[in-house]
């Protein structure tokens, strides 16, 4: 079965954007030539310079790789590699390095995890990660990156824990398979802290191994996709830690929602949640006051489609639907795979929408979009086809996107919602200019 | 004008004598006037060394591994009576990948117009046993072999592989890969056992283009590093070689096999067991047999 656009990517992608997304942490590429190239992915939206490793040496296009080529295909990639992992350390100073495999070398079998324990012994804190393409898409790129590390605390001197008070782990966000995902989890932090949680600093700005190291410490985890449930189940099976799940990261009023049903779970005072809450909804309030004399004028009220993983799909639609007063008229989940979980997803879905498709797939996706006949897409890159055929507007909100940057935008809390809005109806404003030349 | 190469590859299960058999058929050809080479396709580069006085030669891969570029003459070596020999090679057991190997050798003397350069009549492929993966395919496709030999022995193991085989052919026949020539019966001392495969051929609608017996000449030679052509040319053993070279140099037509399914092999084999338990314990007397 073809996919046209392959949006999703491959394991070995999802594991090296998570990797880079970490400040410390090397990803050493083990496969053929162009997978780092390629895996490398998302600069301008979404995309993570760090600091820590120093000097762009392990971002945009400068990843590690073994680089083989057919004669260690036939003999073995084995060596090619010993000799990679030494360069990488002499360059690069890490917290850690992560062998990852690509598709050629495993399945030729080469004895990854030997060169890496080999490193290891040498006094470099390395891991392999087995990330070979073939075996799914980015997400689970994501999910096996996460729970690599999860699995490998042990090599840093993990101390022994100790739950600290009050900390939280914040999971199911993935480095840039979510674009947005440094302003969406900077934003969350920021809530999370006025209401007196600490937040891990796991992924972005202030990141490192330490923070990893207290992964285990933590009173609970949040896990804002299903992304995340691996290693919030593994945390909950080795470390005890308790896990709550939303359908993705709250948006606008959604907030209220969230912070009380964390509220009551983690037993913050209510007064004080309360308080947070009404400070948020004035701002939305004020904001889209601001816009309300223009809203028929400008026509930002539209019927619009959304193509999205889940995570982003249902808060975004749901913002847009009850406090923006657009109307959906359709949504295509691209990220989820399992059988089991569509049905859930879409039992969910139903309650707030009529129009439900599961696709990954550009064209398929595009027949869909004009069937439903919207007046606006929120959507990726890969929507401008058929937004440009029905000539309507095109909001980026989805991987891939390329023509926005994305350094400080989040799509959570009552913040990015009003940021949102301001985004989306300027484009929509925009547009209707450009039309009626 | 181009003479046409006749390219034949020679399949079987892992021990069954294609070694052996290959390089007989080689020497025997060659001595019959024609000019052959013979091409080994397993990662041990052991089918040669009969023609090569019992030395090994440098591979393919071997050359590879050094070199990034190989010239097709430094991998033909000549051996007995002008024979030439070149051997795929592979890496170590345990490491990289064997098909990969093979894809690459065979595709180097391919892309180099050896054959022709050369001159020669046939190029026999002498693949390894356990067709793993998709490389040890490669001979088949279009453009390499267009006749496969099998060869078998009575044994069910022998015949379970050839059958996987000949489903691979059927598998690549849509796709200009190469047809089934026929069966070379092996090993083959008593006459139930010729019988045997006789039947199989039948069932599989596919002949059998020789019977080998087992013979204390071939291990003699072996162990001297010679064929039997070579060591002992007016042999008995010698004029089945030689049959057996004069047929596949007649041999034009190859077909479509026609493979048993699982159940099908299964059932025949438990009626050979009862064959064979009928004649040993004297229910069926048949003096022929050879039980």
């Amino acid at each position: 079965m073809g996919i046209h656009n392959a949006r999703n990517g491959c394991v070995l992608q999802g594991a090296v954007d998570t990797l880079r997304a970490i400040s410390g942490f090397v990803p050493i590429v083990h496969s053929t030539i162009g997978c780092s190239y390629y895996a490398a992915s998302g600069q301008e939206a979404g995309g993570f310079y760090s600091v820590l490793t120093g000097n762009g040496a392990v971002s945009a296009n400068a990843v590690p790789s073994s680089n083989i080529i057919e004669r260690q295909v036939i003999f073995g990639g084995g060596s090619r590699l010993r000799e990679q992992i030494k360069n990488t350390v002499k360059v690069i100073k890490g917290e850690a390095y992560v062998v990852l495999s690509g598709c050629a070398t495993e399945i030729i079998g080469d004895d990854i995890d030997y060169m890496a324990k080999e490193s290891q012994q040498q006094g470099y804190p390395t891991f392999f990660l087995s990330t070979a393409g073939f075996r799914g898409n980015a997400y689970v790129g994501y999910e096996t990156a996460v729970l690599g590390i999860l699995k490998n605390l042990s090599l840093f001197g993990a101390s022994e824990q100790q739950i600290e008070e009050n900390t939280i782990n914040l999971l199911g966000i993935p480095p840039v398979l979510d674009p947005y995902w440094a302003g969406s989890q900077r934003r969350m932090t920021k809530l999370l802290e006025r209401i007196g949680l600490r937040v891990n600093r796991l992924f972005g700005a202030g990141s490192n191994i330490e923070s990893w190291k207290q992964f285990p410490d933590a009173t609970c985890n949040f896990v804002f996709s299903s992304w995340g449930l691996p290693a919030a189940i593994y945390a909950k099976e080795h470390f005890g830690t308790p896990y709550l799940e939303f359908d993705g990261l709250p948006l606008g009023s959604q907030t209220a929602v969230f912070l009380g049903r964390i509220g009551s779970e983690l037993g913050i005072s209510y007064p004080w949640i309360k308080s947070i809450i009404h400070r948020g909804e004035e701002t939305l309030s004020c904001a889209l006051g601001a816009i309300g004399s223009s809203y028929y004028t400008n026509r930002y009220q539209r019927d619009f489609v959304i193509v999205a993983p889940y995570f982003t799909a249902y808060s975004v639609l749901s913002y847009l639907e009850s406090t923006l007063g657009l109307s959906n008229i359709g949504v295509v989940v691209t990220d989820i795979q399992d059988e089991e979980e569509k049905k859930q997803t879409y039992k969910h879905l139903s309650q707030i929408t009529e129009f439900i498709l599961f696709s990954e797939d550009t064209s398929e996706i595009a027949d869909f979009i004009q069937n439903r006949n919207p007046e606006l897409i929120l959507g990726s890159h890969y929507e401008s086809a058929i937004a440009k055929k029905l000539r309507i507007p095109l909001f980026e909100v989805s991987y891939p996107i390329t023509q926005r940057i994305l350094l400080t935008k989040g799509l959570s809390g009552y913040e990015g919602a009003v940021s949102l809005t301001e985004d989306l109806f300027s484009q929509i404003k925009n547009f209707k200019e450009t039309e009626s030349e | 004008m181009s003479k046409k190469i006749k390219q034949i590859a020679i399949y079987g299960k892992g021990g069954i004598g294609k070694s052996t058999t290959t390089s007989n058929l080689s020497a025997a050809l060659s001595k019959l006037g024609y000019r052959v080479m013979q091409f080994g396709c397993d990662p041990k580069s052991d089918s040669t060394n009969t023609l090569r006085g019992g030395e090994y030669i440098p591979t393919v891969l071997d050359l590879l591994r050094e070199k990034t570029s190989v010239k097709a003459n430094e991998v033909i070596f000549e051996g007995f009576n002008g024979v030439y020999c070149v051997e795929a090679g592979g890496p170590a057991p345990g490491v990289g990948c064997a098909g990969r190997g093979i894809i690459t050798a065979v595709q180097l003397l391919k892309q180099q117009k050896t054959f022709e350069d050369l001159d020669l009549d046939y190029v026999i492929y002498d693949v390894l046993g356990d067709v793993v993966c998709g490389g040890f395919a490669v001979p088949i496709r279009e453009g390499i072999a267009e006749h496969v030999f099998t060869v078998t022995s009575s044994d069910f193991m022998a015949i379970y592989a050839a059958n996987n085989l000949f489903k691979g052919i059927q598998k690549y026949s849509n796709s200009g890969g190469a047809l089934l020539g026929g069966i070379i019966a092996n090993s083959i001392n008593q006459p139930y056992a010729k019988r045997i495969v006789d039947d199989f051929a039948a069932r599989t609608k596919t002949q059998v283009i020789q019977y080998v017996p087992r013979s204390v000449t071939v291990a003699q030679s072996e162990l001297l590093g010679k064929t039997v052509i070579e060591y002992s040319p007016n042999s008995d053993q010698a004029q089945i070689y030689f049959q057996l070279a004069e047929r596949i140099a007649a041999h034009e037509i190859s077909t479509v096999p026609a493979p048993l399914d699982t159940a099908e092999l299964r059932s025949w084999a438990s009626e050979w067991a009862n064959i064979l338990i009928a004649l040993e314990t004297g229910t069926i007397v048949d003096q022929n047999a050879g039980i």
